[in-house]
């Protein structure tokens, strides 16, 4: 059923409506900008008539309003309003009072004056209306006003509308008579069509063909036809391809389950792949973290490393390197096996040289298996004397092939001389005694004594074994004080003159000596101190005041409290008149087994200042020795003075 | 008592109440009136305005007070309203400054330095040889009051010229353009508009009489004004020290301002007279 439409409803309907209203605006524009443009024109020659006429009038009006001669003023105004177009005239004074008016009412006040051309205002007639100063040499003498009447451009402008809106219709009229007769030419095969397509819409593809032509609209026509032919071929085409389409759907469905399944595989694969990631980067970590262990090791390490590559290259060599050898990084990385050798063997003594890596490589037939070869000594000349132990240890890294080590042994050699040669000072010292006593032994078993000489050679072995227990005595002394470093002392406050008195009168002086000279006491000096070990000290200076003056003199002791050059500490002083030291001599007296005297003359062990030193040094002190050859020495004993113990408290009586 | 309170109170106030009115009065009164000048229309009413703004804004500016100059149509008309007292300030003639001084209380201020002199000039193709070639011909002058007008018919009467005809004219330009055209035989005007007119007009002019000095134009206070003078007498002598007034002066040849002798009007009264009876004649 075919439904009749209304005629905006159709193509034609709408297109004659729209050219209609296309029309209509651009008439409607061509009319208003008609009416805008006569605006601004006559605007425009209004303002230029106004000011055409102003300075005109202003010129004419100076004198007489300067001569105040209103009668000349009302005259110009009366003949210039007969100029056609002005439709009133009037003069206001400096003060602003009206002083002559042409065409407007005397007493009515003046229009106001905006300077805006308005055709659309409220008075009637309409009017233009402009004021302007009169002026002359600067001097304000007045205020001259018109209007101009724009009751021609009025006209003018509703005529402009009214011819404007007549054509404009006259316009729509003819166009809409025109284009709805080319719309009916145009859209009457196009009908034909648009009921066919709406059956084809309908569903309706078996149908009698619609008229064909050679024109546009009969080409429309036969495309028609073809076109409902095809669809009809397509509708049984899509029925078809919709079945395929389903069962395509049931395939992808069961591709989709497929699919699921190899993924959650995946996912499970990927958790593995997962751990085993965190698992690598832990293991990395505490790789790095060894390699920091290691590295800081290196860098602290006293000893010195320097590792080489796989091509026998140095690949490194750590601080400790540097400051035993003096040989910086940059002077050995990169060195072949034999330049870094020849250049440590350079920094050596000649004594005992580098022997070169090849040296020091584990033989192939010892057996040890350790990875490391024999150790080496070596002594550098510069920077300063060392002795180095150096080693090497084959590496199986990858990078590494061997690892050089050096440490430095000089304190153990040095402590290793010195033990032995204070074992061979003993030895000597013990044996000289010991050769006596067994000389003079044998002598006694084998032959017969008279026991006058008996008694002497007894005597000899008697002092000899007296020297050697003397000595003996000392050496466990001495070890005592340095095995114990003063922890065994009593340290208390000693009255020092008290402690030197007792000592002096203590003293064996030798037959035919005097006493050693001590000044009246003073009183308590106390100081810190063990008192025997104290008293050994000084007794030992003592008895080498009066063993080192065998020709006599006067021993003198003091005591010295206050000294500037030993603050905190006071001084036992023991000054002889003997033989005296040489420098030479003075500078070794504390050396063990040392003895300024090379005559034999004199007894002793060689021990007793080297345990006065250590005594009087683990006391906090110092040990002053000044001596000339032939004048006598002088040594003092500077101890730390303390506070005396607190006064015993009376006792009291009944 | 309340009321004797009251009164007394309302007492009190009164004076109060007077005094504000008297100070809104004069606030209210004088504020916009501006200081009239009027100047004697020895030139066009353009020249006189272009000649005196220097003085007119000088004035604005020292007295604080809006200044206008105006100026009359004629001579006769500029003593007629100066008599009326409608300037505060005028600039005159030397005649017309006596007749203001004794008829209307003005009180004379300054003169021109300048001697002001009137001539009596002849044209090209003039036959005078003496005055009394000048009986029964045109004269022209410048308005019947003004100073060389009056000086001139004094002139004609002293040398006994008789039966001439006065022409009056607004200019000194327009003498000497009619003296050129021979339509007059005598003209009268002062020597320094004289001096001021065009040379191709005055080289052709002869001058063959000239009067003694006179005072020019003379600058008059009006006696409303009288506590004003010595503000005002300061402001002109202030005025002529400006460099706008030593251009004005140096152009129109005035030399500057002076004061006027004491007796200096008093030789002027004839010209006066003449004046006042011209004013006492009907317009």
């Amino acid at each position: 059923m075919m439904r009749l439409h209304l005629p905006w409803r159709t193509v034609r309907g709408r297109l004659l409506m729209a050219a209609l209203l296309v029309e209509m605006v651009m008439l409607a524009l061509l009319v208003g900008n008609s009416l805008r443009l006569l605006h601004d024109a006559m605007g425009d020659q209004a303002r230029e008539q106004a000011d055409q006429i102003a300075p005109v009038l202003s010129a004419a009006l100076v004198a007489p309003l300067a001569q105040y001669d209103y009668a000349t003023v009302q005259a110009v105004l009366d003949e210039s309003h007969a100029i056609h177009g002005i439709e009133y005239l009037a003069v206001t004074d400096a003060s602003g009072e009206v002083v002559a008016t042409s065409g407007w009412p005397t007493g009515k006040a003046l229009p106001p004056v905006t300077g805006d051309f308005n055709l659309d205002a409220d008075t009637n007639p309409p009017r233009y209306d402009m004021a302007l100063p009169i002026r002359q040499s600067g001097q304000t003498l007045g205020k001259l006003q018109f209007g101009l009447d724009l009751t021609r451009i009025l006209v003018a402008r509703k005529q402009l509308v009214t011819q404007g809106v007549l054509i404009a219709l006259s316009e729509l009229l003819l166009s809409a008579g025109l284009l709805t007769l080319l719309g009916l030419l145009i859209t009457r095969q196009l009908s034909v069509l648009t009921t066919a397509s709406l059956r084809v819409a309908q569903g309706q593809l078996t149908m009698e063909p619609v008229p064909e032509g050679q024109d546009d609209v009969g080409r429309l026509g036969a495309a028609f036809n073809v076109m409902s032919r095809a669809i009809a071929e397509r509708v049984e085409q899509l029925t078809r391809a919709n079945q395929e389409t389903a069962d395509i759907a049931a395939s992808l469905q069961d591709r989709n389950r497929e699919l699921a399944l190899s993924h959650a595989q995946l996912s499970a694969e990927n958790a593995i792949r997962l751990q085993t990631q965190q698992e690598l980067e832990e293991a990395l970590q505490r790789i790095g973290d060894r390699n920091e262990q290691l590295n800081a090791i290196f860098e602290l390490s006293p000893d010195g490393f320097v590792a080489f590559d796989r091509q026998q290259r140095v690949k490194y060599a750590n601080p400790a390197f540097h400051r035993l050898t003096g040989l910086s990084t940059s002077d050995v990385v990169g060195l072949d096996e034999a330049g870094f050798s020849e250049r440590l063997a350079q920094a050596c003594q000649p004594k005992a040289r580098f022997p070169g890596l090849a040296a020091l490589l584990e033989p192939p037939n010892s057996g040890r298996g350790t990875g490391h070869g024999p150790r080496h000594q070596i002594e550098l000349a510069a920077p300063i004397h060392r002795v180095l132990q150096v080693a090497l240890r084959e590496s199986a890294a990858e990078s590494v092939s061997q690892i050089l080590y050096l440490r430095d042994v000089t304190h153990e050699t040095e402590v290793d001389r010195m033990k032995s040669e204070f074992l061979s000072h003993a030895a000597h010292e013990l044996r000289t005694p010991m050769v006596s006593i067994y000389g003079y032994t044998e002598l006694m078993l084998h032959m017969p004594f008279k026991e006058e000489k008996r008694k002497e050679v007894l005597g000899i072995i008697y002092r000899q074994s007296e020297l050697m227990i003397a000595i003996i005595n000392e050496l466990l002394d001495l070890v005592r004080i340095e095995e114990r470093r003063g922890q065994d002392f009593e340290f208390q406050a000693v009255d020092a003159d008290a402690l030197t008195r007792q000592v002096v009168v203590d003293f064996g002086v030798p037959a035919g000596r005097q006493s050693p000279l001590m000044p009246a006491p003073a009183g308590p000096l106390w100081v810190r101190a063990d008192r025997n070990k104290l008293m050994q000290a000084v007794r030992n200076i003592v008895s080498n005041a009066y063993k080192y003056s065998p020709d006599g003199g006067d021993v003198s002791v003091s005591l010295l409290q206050a000294h500037p050059d030993q603050p905190g500490r006071l001084g036992i002083r023991v000054r002889d008149q003997g033989l005296g030291m040489t420098p030479e001599q003075v500078a070794r007296v504390f050396e063990r087994f040392y003895r300024a005297d090379t005559s034999g003359q004199i007894p002793g062990t060689g021990l007793g200042m080297s345990l006065v030193k250590e005594i009087i040094e683990l006391h906090g002190g110092t040990v002053e020795l000044h001596s000339e050859v032939g004048q006598g020495t002088e040594v003092t004993l500077w101890v730390p003075v303390t506070e005396g113990p607190p006064p015993a408290l009376p006792m009291a009586t009944a | 008592m309340r009321t004797f309170l009251r009164a007394l109170a309302l007492l009190m106030l009164l004076p109060l109440l007077a005094l504000g009115g008297v100070a809104s009065a004069a606030q209210s009164t004088p504020a916009t009136t501006p200081l009239r000048i009027g100047v004697a229309p020895h030139s066009s009413a353009r020249v006189i305005l272009e000649m005196y703004q220097p003085l007119r804004l000088y004035l604005e500016q020292a007295l604080g007070t809006p200044v206008e100059i105006v100026t009359a149509p004629d001579f006769t008309e500029f003593a007629r309203r100066a008599v009326a007292q409608q300037y505060d300030i005028a600039i005159t003639t030397g005649h017309q400054a006596r007749l203001l001084q004794t008829d209307a209380a003005y009180r004379p201020l300054v003169t021109y330095q300048s001697d002001f002199k009137a001539v009596a000039l002849v044209g090209p193709d003039s036959s005078y040889r003496n005055p009394q070639d000048l009986n029964n011909k045109p004269v022209i002058g410048l308005s019947a009051s003004s100073l060389v007008t009056l000086w001139g018919q004094h002139w004609l009467i002293r040398n006994s010229v008789s039966n001439t005809t006065m022409r009056y004219v607004s200019a000194s330009d327009s003498v000497g353009q009619l003296l050129l055209k021979g339509e007059g035989s005598v003209g009268f005007m002062s020597l320094a508009n004289f001096q001021n007119l065009q040379p191709a007009v005055r080289d052709r002019l002869r001058v063959v009489a000239e009067s003694l000095p006179m005072a020019g134009r003379v600058y008059l206070l009006n006696q409303r004004h009288a506590k004003r003078y010595d503000e005002i007498m300061a402001q002109l002598r202030a005025f002529a020290d400006t460099p706008e007034a030593k251009q004005y002066f140096s152009r129109y040849n005035l030399g500057g301002y002076r004061a006027l002798e004491p007796r200096e009007l008093v030789a002027l009264e004839p010209y006066a007279n003449e004046v006042r009876l011209t004013l006492k004649q009907p317009k």
